[in-house]
This record gives structure tokens, sequence and C-alpha cells, in this order.
């Protein structure tokens, strides 16, 4: 069988999450259970199909999509019940491990970041801390889930620019790091480009040892399968050595950041 | 097993294949030599042609999802780029549309006895092969047929000797004589992310993308939708190869687009196989409009 041919699956439920970020439950007609941090080739017929990290996994797959290009145009108009077609999961994912995580997540970060949460929370694990930037509060996603996480782990929310209900914090994510609880933690960091690069900045100022950086990496992407030569940083394949890189891997590649 | 055949009887030879198979080989079309199907015997001539027979395999464009491969011989394939298949394998051997027809079409390698204008083929694997399914050496009156492959074995194959070999293998070592070998010396390691030829490149390149075309060994594709779901060749010196939704690139110029190319031949696919994407078969100097040629790249390395 063709291993780019997707899988028929439908549209279970879709809601807005913001204004631009919608959330589709998508029936799991591949059945396996995916390793948070790992994502699927989400597959319109006849338009094309877009790499997008998984959310969470339990009545269904669950993917927040920010409509930013031609693919997450077409998925933002439709509708419950619609076909879907599905491939993956791909890819290595977040580490498994007993010790602290730090998440740092940025935007549409989060929702990857929810499936560290999760798998986490459901083995009973909560050294976890979740630090959260986003554009203002009206961006930020999965509103009444923080406050669950709240009661369970620490979290720290930042907006870059506030309205007038806002009492919470202000400026970019690593205006927040002050409150990292621990540093020989291992730190997940998820978002843009330009986020994780002054992250990292800021983490090895931080004396943060490069083995316990991850990043969750994005570049353009095509087959998924690490065959089509479109998400290389350096010798590795963004599809199948990532999406997530131990930082001490890939430090040294220029085209890291851009 | 070893045969011969007389140049006469050769031409015999391609009609009785024609019969039961399509054949293809070089053929002159216009002013160039391209990989062509054959009508009879006559038509062929053992020459290098522009581009590489990937196509054969790998076809520019192409439907996914189909499974309708039909079985073919391709005459006069060189060494350089039955290597670069071999290359092609490591990658898209998963891919089934590409091994299904890596199946069921036969490349007979038609080993060079001189040197072609562009190529340095020597600098890797040189012009005779050790895994083939047909291997053909010009030796005067007679090709000497190396196969261990009996379908294609005929009546008209006469017996030959080891004599006819040492003459093979002599016809091959010419080509050794003739071309240039380049110091492949460590190369993967040596070659640094910085380097000035890709300012200087980047400076005349056109960025056609021709070089990725007639490269055996590139193997990039995109993928579109257009009713059914087609996947295209694509080219890492086009500006669109990398963009990400909402117009981020992480190589927004030309320089790095150029560097992706050569670092992606002579050091990340060396550090991901063990080998060199590349077989020597100088077809992207030979086809670059501004004469931006691997060898200056690897020589800027290992002077």
């Amino acid at each position: 069988m063709n291993p780019m041919l997707p899988l028929k699956s439908k549209i279970l439920d879709l809601w807005d999450e913001t204004d631009d970020i919608k959330s589709f439950l998508i029936e799991d007609v591949i059945n396996k259970k995916p390793l948070p941090g790992q994502f699927y080739e989400l597959s319109l017929s006849g338009l094309g199909e877009v790499p997008i990290s998984f959310a969470s996994w339990e009545d269904g797959l669950l993917f927040s999509i920010k409509r930013a290009g031609k693919i997450t145009e077409y998925l933002h108009r439709m509708k419950k019940n619609d076909e879907i077609g599905i491939r993956g999961p791909y890819g290595k994912g977040f580490p498994i491990t007993d010790k602290f995580k730090v998440l740092i997540a940025g935007g549409i970060g989060l929702p990857p970041a929810r499936s560290v949460i999760e798998h986490s929370l459901s083995n009973s694990d909560n050294k976890i801390q979740l630090l959260y930037g986003a554009r203002s509060p009206r961006d930020l996603v999965y509103k009444e889930l923080l406050n669950e996480w709240k009661k369970k782990f620490d979290v720290k929310i930042t907006v870059d620019v506030a309205d007038d209900n806002w009492s919470g914090h202000v400026g970019v994510v690593t205006k927040i790091f002050n409150y990292i609880k621990n540093t020989d933690s291992f730190f997940y960091i998820i978002g843009p480009t330009i986020m994780m690069k002054f992250a990292v900045m800021e983490l090895k100022k931080m004396n943060v040892p490069d083995e316990n950086i991850f990043l969750s990496m994005e570049r353009r992407m095509k087959c998924g399968i690490g065959i089509c030569g479109h998400c290389n940083i350096g010798k590795y394949y963004v599809c199948k050595d990532g999406p997530v890189f131990n930082y001490s891997l890939i430090k040294d590649i220029p085209e890291l950041f851009f | 097993m070893m045969f011969k055949i007389s140049k006469k009887n050769f031409q015999n030879y391609v009609d009785f294949l024609i019969g039961k198979y399509e054949v293809w080989g070089p053929k002159k079309i216009g002013s160039d030599y391209v990989f062509s199907k054959l009508n009879n015997g006559q038509e062929f001539e053992d020459v290098r042609t522009v581009l590489s027979p990937k196509d054969l395999i790998y076809p520019p464009n192409e439907k996914l999802f189909e499974d309708n491969f039909k079985e073919i011989i391709v005459l006069g394939v060189k060494s350089c780029d039955y290597r670069a298949f071999k290359m092609l394998d490591d990658v898209l051997g998963i891919d089934s549309n590409y091994s299904m027809r890596r199946r069921v079409v036969h490349m007979f390698n038609f080993v060079c006895t001189e040197p072609c204008k562009f190529g340095f083929c020597t600098t890797f694997y040189g012009p005779r092969l050790e895994e083939y399914e047909m291997q053909f050496t010009d030796i005067g009156d007679y090709y000497l047929i190396e196969t261990n492959d009996l379908r294609f074995v005929n009546d008209l194959f006469e017996k030959a000797s080891d004599d006819d070999l040492k003459i093979a293998l002599e016809k091959s070592k010419n080509v050794y004589k003739k071309m240039q070998k380049l110091n492949m010396d460590k190369l993967s390691e040596k070659i640094g992310w910085e380097n000035p030829l890709w300012k200087e490149f980047s400076q005349r390149c056109i960025s056609c993308g021709a070089c990725n075309f007639a490269c055996p060994t590139c193997f990039c594709f995109d993928v579109y939708d257009e009713n059914d779901r087609y996947r295209e060749w694509d080219s890492c010196i086009l500006a669109g190869f990398s963009k990400l939704a909402g117009n981020a690139n992480p190589r927004p110029t030309l320089d790095l687009r150029l560097r992706q190319r050569f670092l992606h031949k002579l050091k990340f696919h060396y550090e991901n196989f063990n080998y060199y994407l590349c077989t020597g078969c100088g077809r992207c100097i030979e086809i670059c409009p501004v004469n931006i040629d691997i060898r200056d790249v690897i020589r800027s390395v290992n002077p």
C-alpha cells in the first residue's frame, strides 16, 4: 500500500477556539495511540494535505488549527460529519520522563503542549509547569482547560498586548521565565521560530544544559515520511527525525532559526 | 556469466527484445540524445544522453496511488545513472510507485570506454558496475555481455573468453586514464556551512532548477491536488521550496538555497548514508546556463 495514502475519516465535532483557531475532533480510524508531540497529515481530497501536531487523544483525535495558509483556510470552512483523510502518527515526540517538565508554549504551540500535559496527568505525573504566551487575551486557546490545569500544576500566562479586562502578565513569554521553578528540568519549547530562539537564549543564561532542552520544529513538509526532501534541518528531516529535537543535536545548524 | 555478441547480431537482439518488451534507448531528437522508445534495432546508438533515464522510474509528474506499471527494458544506460537508482532506492524505496517501477523497468548498463566531457565518475565508482542486470562493453566488433539473469539471454549470444573480459577491462580503464579524479578525502567532514562560493554562485544563478532536473540522484518532490493527488519533481533552488504558511522561509536568499543543494549532496546525505549523493555524471555542469560547477565546490575544500 502506498504510505502516502490517507485513510478516510470524518469530523466528529468542531468549534471555535479564537478568531483564527478552530478545534477539530476527528475519528481515529488509525486507532493507534500517538506519542505526545507527534503529528498527522490531514488530507482534504482534491485540495491538499497539511501536517498538524495532535492536541489530545481520547474520544478521537483532537487538532487545534490556526488559519494560516491555503489548506487550513479550507479546513476552517468544513462542517461536522465532513469527510477528512488522515495518516500518521508521524515523527518523534517529546521524551517520556519522570523529570520535572517545563513547557514553554507560544501561540498555536499550546495544542502540542496539551498532548504532553494530558499524557503526564493520565500517568498521575503532575511534575509539570506551563508557561504560555499569546498575542492577546482573545488569542488564548483552551481557556476552561487552563483553569482546570491551574488546580493541578503551575500555569503562568502572558499576552503581548493586554485588553481592559486583562490583569495578568504582559510581554513575551521569556518575561515570565522568572517563575521557572526548577532549572534542573526538561524544557519543552513549542512556538514560532523567533520565540524559540529567544527562549533558548534565556535558558542558556540560566545555565540549562543543551541536553535538557527540546524543541518542536516546523518546516515545509509534504510527504511526512522522510522522502520528499522538503523539511530538512541539516542532515535531519523534521518529519521523521523530529519534529521534536534535542537542542544539542541541532544547535550548530545555521538555519535552525530564521 | 559471460557472453559476447557481434555488433551485427546486436541489432537482431534488440529486435528480439522489442518483440517481447517495450524497449527504450538513446535516440537523437533535434540536436540531443534522449531516452526514447525504440522501434527497431537499427535505431539504437550507444551514446551518453543529456538527461538520465531517472524519469522512466520516477516520472517528473505522476498521479499518486496508481498501480499500473508496465515492464520495459532500457538500453544504453550508463553506470552513473544506474548507481543513482541504487541511491534513490535508499530514499524512495518505501514509496510504492517508485518501487513497483523499479521492479519492472530493466536497466542495461553500457560501459563507457571514453570519458564524457563533464563527467567525473572515476572520482566515485567509474564506468563499470559490480551489480547489474545486464552489462555490455564495446570490445571492437563485439559487445561483451555480463549477466546473471537468464531471462534476457538469447541464441545470438556466443561464448566469451577471459581475453574478451581483459579487453573490456582495458577499455574501461581508458576512462580512468583520461578523466581527472577529484580528491574526496573526508570531504563531508571538511566542507563547512560557510563557503564564499555560495555568494559567488548566487550572483549568476538564474534559479532555473535545471541542475535538479538533470541530476540522476535529486529526489525532492512536491505534492499537490488537482482533483486527484499528484507529485512533481521539486527544486531546492526555487524560492518556494521551503516557504511556510505566512511566507516564513528558512532559506530566503539564493545563496542559502545553493548551499542546501551542495551540502545535501556532499554532506547531509553522506552523514545519513555514508556515500555522496552524486555519481559524477556531470549533467548538472553540462546543463547549467551560467557555469555553476559542483567540481569547484569539491576543489574549494580539497584543492
